[in-house]
């Protein structure tokens, strides 16, 4: 008996998750490993089922013949509106670690148009992909090439944050995964402090003067000129926190008078002019880079959350317990 | 007791021969050897000064099982071509106040130095520097993979370094809201 594809359930949504896994292996630098099998490709729809089925290897296995590699494979029964997604390492004795899911395909709403972007894709990739790569490279004593960051020990990523230029640049770095969000939270003095001491807040491509262990500013030898002299006076002026210095009792963490420091220098005549001029500069070339019009940036948590809340027409104002107490 | 006054002084001769050479001896996890002043590797290398001073310098090689034999060539590299350009005095302080002290810029030659290496090779230099105790190496290392950073948005630091975002949806909007100020600098 002839069957067509239309019996399967949703033979192209098959397909199309099948490339999505595809698709979730490619940003590992994944490869078909050389025994054989064309990674990705789908089987003809016999009468009895469908089914796609692909392995991957790491670029670094690839050229051993016999390379360990992670098998896909997507099954789905005619008539049935179930598929399987079985997912595992081909050379894994332990099917603890195999990926086993069964897809209601009725149910399973496939984005359309860039599926990198979506949540599905985002969660494969991240997830049940990277596991498997993971473990291949692990079970064959390798890291992928740009791995080495992972596994360098604490003591070696905290001297590489300590150089990054901001604190902005270090904000960002513990964006990146948990692991570098606990060592940059467990170093934060260590860390804070240190871009707090030592890094100018306006300018970070030539740092001419350091505060020493006492908070003393310490000027580096060399640079001489009526310029060198200006600048290294608005940098000792403006570039360290002399009011944090003073107000503080103690009570606030490094990260704290750093970012009270940066609010303090952005308050400063000089950093407004030179965001008018910026402004102004962008208006005359036609590019705004403000996008129409001056927005403030949040300078903080706070600052953020209150702008997130209501304006203009559509605020209400309430007045305050004490107001209403005095004008009963 | 003659036999052992006999290894005493065979101990001390070996000693006293092994203080008259002027290179050191190292071995790789891959039983490669590399020989290096020992000069430059008193200077450079707070470890290898240490083991020096202390005598338990292996006349055979001795053996740094943390490091292959790439990473040890480029150090053995580092030391030999270029511990002259640096005074010994700004070693000894940069290492007292490593942890507070700012760091000093990379010269001209070590960044070439660092340029030339794979993405690899430069962290597994940051492993052996960081294992040897050189700290100029260190910073210079350290450096280079922080310039990698510099200005860059996450995703484009997940990209360049290969790191799993494994924060859901939710908590990467909420640190992206606690951390809001960093993503409006520059």
């Amino acid at each position: 008996m002839a069957t067509s594809t239309k019996e399967f359930a949703d033979a192209d949504l098959v397909h199309q998750l099948g490339q999505m896994i595809h698709a979730a292996f490619l940003p590992y630098g994944v490869q078909p490993p050389p025994s054989g099998h064309v990674q990705g490709h789908p089987s003809e729809p016999t009468s009895t089922s469908l089914c796609v089925c692909g392995r991957y290897t790491a670029p670094q296995l690839a050229h051993r013949v016999d390379a360990e590699a992670a098998v896909l494979i997507l099954y789905a029964a005619p008539g049935c509106s179930d598929v399987a997604l079985v997912m595992f390492l081909d050379k894994a004795r332990d099917t603890r670690d195999m990926y086993l899911e069964r897809l209601d395909v009725a149910k399973l709403a496939l984005p359309q148009g860039d599926w990198r972007r979506s949540t599905i894709s985002w969660n494969l990739a991240n997830g049940v992909c990277w596991g498997l790569l993971d473990q291949l490279l692990r079970r064959n004593g390798l890291t992928m090439p740009g791995y080495r960051f992972r596994s360098l020990p604490d003591d070696a990523k905290a001297e590489i944050l300590k150089r990054l230029p901001s604190g902005a640049d270090l904000a960002r770095v513990e964006c990146t995964c948990r692991d570098l969000r606990r060592l940059v939270s467990s170093r934060n003095d260590e860390l804070w402090r240190h871009m707090y001491r030592h890094k100018p807040l306006w300018d970070v491509s030539e740092p001419t003067t350091y505060l020493d262990d006492d908070d003393d500013p310490v000027e580096e030898r060399g640079r001489t000129g009526l310029f060198g002299a200006i600048r290294d006076f608005l940098r000792v002026r403006w570039s360290f926190p002399v009011d944090v210095k003073r107000s503080d009792d103690g009570q606030l963490s490094w990260k704290d008078k750093y970012l009270e420091a940066r609010n303090n220098f952005h308050d400063c005549w000089l950093w407004s002019w030179g965001q008018r001029q910026k402004q102004k500069d962008a208006d005359k070339t036609g590019k705004n880079v403000f996008g129409g019009h001056h927005i403030k940036a949040p300078r903080n948590t706070y600052d953020y959350k209150d702008k997130k809340g209501p304006r203009g027409a559509r605020a209400i104002h309430t007045p305050s317990a004490r107001y209403r107490w005095r004008h009963r | 007791m003659e036999v052992d006054k006999g290894k005493g002084e065979a101990e001390e001769t070996r000693k006293v021969a092994e203080a008259d050479r002027d290179t050191v001896t190292l071995k790789s996890s891959d039983g490669k050897l590399f020989e290096v002043s020992k000069e430059a590797a008193a200077r450079l290398s707070t470890v290898l000064a240490g083991m020096i001073a202390g005598g338990s310098i292996d006349d055979n090689g001795t053996d740094l099982k943390q490091i292959g034999s790439e990473a040890l060539e480029n150090v053995v590299d580092y030391c030999n071509k270029h511990a002259n350009s640096i005074p010994s005095a700004a070693l000894i302080s940069s290492s007292i106040s490593f942890n507070t002290a700012p760091f000093k810029e990379p010269e001209e030659w070590e960044r070439k130095f660092v340029d030339r290496l794979s993405h690899d090779a430069l962290f597994d230099l940051v492993e052996a520097a960081n294992f040897l105790g050189m700290e100029r190496l260190l910073d210079v290392t350290c450096h280079k993979i922080s310039e990698m950073m510099k200005g860059k948005s996450p995703d484009q630091i997940r990209e360049v370094f290969n790191i799993k975002n494994d924060y859901t949806k939710e908590e990467l909007e909420e640190i992206r809201q606690e951390l809001a100020w960093a993503f409006y600098d520059d």
